[in-house]
């Protein structure tokens, strides 16, 4: 129980649905979502396969906790080979979505082959249907939410759907889900859009039944007395994600104009505070509201408006439409969407960083890599290697929130330099001739921590097997208390696999500061078959890394693929903890790989293979 | 004999000595630990907080020693690994 133990497949060439029983065996070896879909991925999907090719894989797997009432139970994770990184990708989103797809009775969704026209799948339990996008393609993830549910009759049907990028090919096109969720990295939407399926429209009311009811309701009443009063939990209700700006800011490791410094004079225009202050034009901040994910009690999640008043709201945009929809509340700034449109692009312009933020949701694209290519673009044109000519006669620089406003535009869409910005930063600049202008560890961008000053955040950034991620490995806390290399190696490793573990469960990376996971295990073991406590659950966390890794190596990547940017390893740091730093990152590769059982080339020894039952 | 406190992330969290501003001015017997100086402060609770003098971090295990000289500015941000 918890798992819901049957697959549905869908093959989209040949048009069949079929509901599999889940392999019970991988279901206890991997737990679920990231660590399950990955398996399947790899039993099924030649690394070598070209991404968007009909022979790779889009899986979207649930949790164990998944739509139960476990704490933040609303995950799942988009699971393929990713169209930005060529490396294996597992997206995790929050919203309704996934908890709707585990309740119409799926722990995973396998998408298979490429339709010969755009399509729809629409899952009401066991009812699965392929349904013409015809009328879809080529509409916004705004347009195609709203105009499902009225097609369908159903106005509380779940969906994940991608916009104009996924279909057009943008290399990190992302799969959105409740209008401003996004399965967000490497290029799912891509992989999604390639295979012609603009959208996945679920209901269900199934229910999840977990193995002890009583210790269940136990466990997950521990952990609430543990989360709720939590100073973490509550300044994330409070301040969002953004609060991490003014911190990384002043501490010297917030990463702006591509890398070339790591404080940004124009914060205070942007940060969590800036969001609350009222406008001169109508006297309301741009901060709305909170909003949470299913079963989430944090409500970390924004909810913002753009000045009324403002151009980016008002008349015809580039397409002729009405830009009034830009007026209304939508999913606002997180630290990492505030971070890359406007310290790494060194704008400090918030209506224009909120306004190409709503135009990430509503076009589906991962607003960390396209503000890093961004970012990207205006030092190739500082340094004269792009010009007006290839711009349309754009001032693409540092600074200027119109360029950035409208590189975005052109960006969602395919138009003019947008196509190359819209290929990522390595390919843009490989393409320009300055391949070490692109901030990116295995072809995926960097979000918001500089490595020189976050010393295990440097490893853990070139070590991160879905390529550049923050989300991997959970070592700031101690990188901001210890400005050292001591130590980080263990510390990236054991938290890599702790975070492999939350991203099996179903539940949300942000809990592992608000309760030890000792009641995380308490209430997968409470859910689950198997008998569960944290020593297995990190040994979950640690054979999927080691998977990850394989499909990795025989997909062609290797030691010199954990790297970071020539950048930060040779320009110091001008300022902050680490003023006069560079990232460090040899000798804790080295402990890294001895601590993970791989060999000096960063592959998995015989007996580390064994020991994990791989 | 007057220490400076600047905090960062605090948001609207702030410790009551700090009377709603960010800036705190301590009139504090020199040299003195940095746990005397944040408990002066009114922060007991030092969860997710990371001090720092000028732009060097004062680690944790450094928080017994008698440190912090007259006219210190310190800095105290409140970290928590986002997203």
């Amino acid at each position: 129980m918890a798992w819901q133990n049957q697959i549905l497949r869908v093959n989209l060439s040949d048009a069949t649905c079929v509901v599999e029983p889940l392999n019970s065996d991988w279901a206890q070896a991997y737990l679920g979502q990231r660590g399950l879909g990955s398996k399947y991925l790899c039993e099924e999907v030649d690394p070598t396969v070209d991404p968007l090719a009909p022979e790779n894989k889009l899986i979207i797997a649930t949790g164990p906790l998944t739509a139960t009432t476990a704490p933040t139970g609303g995950r799942s994770s988009a699971i393929t080979k990713g169209a930005l990184t060529g490396a294996i990708a597992a997206s995790n989103t929050g919203g309704m979505f996934g908890a709707e797809l585990k309740q119409a009775g799926y722990d995973l969704l396998i998408v298979e082959g490429r339709a010969s026209s755009p399509v729809y799948l629409w899952i009401r339990d066991e009812q699965v249907e392929i349904r013409s996008a015809q009328a879809l393609w080529g509409q916004t993830v705004w347009q195609t939410e709203p105009w499902l549910r009225r097609e369908l009759g159903e106005p509380q049907a779940k969906i994940a759907s991608i916009g104009r990028a996924g279909e057009i090919g943008v290399k990190y096109a992302c799969i959105v889900n409740d209008m401003d969720r996004a399965f967000g990295r490497s290029g799912v939407g891509a992989v999604m859009g390639s295979k012609l399926l603009k959208a996945i429209a679920v209901r269900g009311s199934r229910g999840v039944r977990v193995r002890d009811p009583a210790a269940f309701q136990k466990a997950v009443r521990n952990t609430m007395a543990v989360l709720q009063p939590s100073p973490v939990r509550i300044r994330f209700t409070s301040r969002g994600t953004h609060n991490m700006m003014d911190v990384t800011n002043q501490f010297g490791a917030l990463p702006t104009r591509n890398c070339r410094d790591v404080q940004f004079e124009g914060v205070e225009s942007i940060n969590a505070d800036a969001i609350k202050i009222p406008r001169k034009s109508d006297r309301k901040p741009s901060l709305q509201g909170n909003k949470a994910c299913f079963a989430c009690t944090i409500g970390c999640g924004r909810v913002a408006t753009i000045d009324p008043t403002s151009p980016l709201v008002n008349g015809p945009d580039p397409q002729g439409d009405d830009r009034g929809r830009y007026k209304l509340p939508s999913g606002g700034l997180e630290y990492e969407t505030a971070y890359a449109f406007g310290p790494m692009c060194g704008v400090d312009d918030l209506d224009a960083i909120n306004y190409v933020n709503f135009l990430s949701n509503e076009h589906g694209m991962d607003p960390i890599s396209l503000g890093v290519s961004i970012a990207a673009a205006m030092e190739l044109f500082e340094e004269g290697a792009m010009t007006v000519d290839d711009t349309d006669g754009m001032d693409l620089r540092f600074g200027n929130a119109e360029a950035l406003t409208r590189a975005a535009e052109m960006t969602a869409v395919g138009e003019g330099i947008g196509v190359d910005i819209g290929l990522g930063a390595a390919r843009l600049c490989r393409k320009y001739g300055r391949p070490e202008l692109a901030m990116v560890v295995k072809g995926q961008e960097f979000p918001g921590y500089d490595p020189r000053a976050l010393k295990g955040m440097a490893l853990a950034y070139a070590t991160s097997n879905r390529g550049c991620c923050h989300m991997r490995a959970r070592p700031l806390l101690d990188d901001f208390a210890n400005v050292s290399c001591e130590g980080k190696a263990s510390l990236v490793k054991n938290t890599q696999d702790l975070a492999g573990a939350i991203d099996c469960s179903g539940t949300c990376m942000f809990t592992n500061v608000m309760f030890p996971p000792e009641h995380l295990a308490e209430m997968i073991d409470a859910a689950c078959e198997g008998g569960w406590d944290l020593e297995r659950m990190l040994r979950v966390g640690e054979r999927t890394w080691n998977m990850e890794r394989q499909f990795n190596l025989a997909a062609g990547f290797g030691k010199d693929d954990d790297c970071l940017p020539e950048r930060t390893l040779t320009e110091p740091a001008r300022a902050g903890a680490a003023n006069g730093q560079v990232a460090e990152l040899e000798a804790l590769l080295a402990e890294y790989y001895e601590l993970r059982g791989w060999d000096r080339d960063g592959v998995p020894l015989a007996d580390t293979l064994r020991r994990l039952d791989l | 004999m007057a220490i400076e406190i600047t905090l960062f992330g605090f948001g609207d969290d702030r410790p009551p000595a700090f009377r709603g501003e960010n800036r705190l001015r301590l009139d504090i017997e020199t040299p003195a630990t940095p746990w005397t100086v944040l408990r002066r402060a009114g922060i007991e609770d030092a969860a997710g907080l990371v001090l720092m003098n000028q732009d060097q971090v004062i680690p944790p295990r450094q928080w017994e020693n008698e440190i912090v000289e007259d006219d210190d500015r310190l800095t105290l941000l409140s970290a928590f690994e986002g997203g």
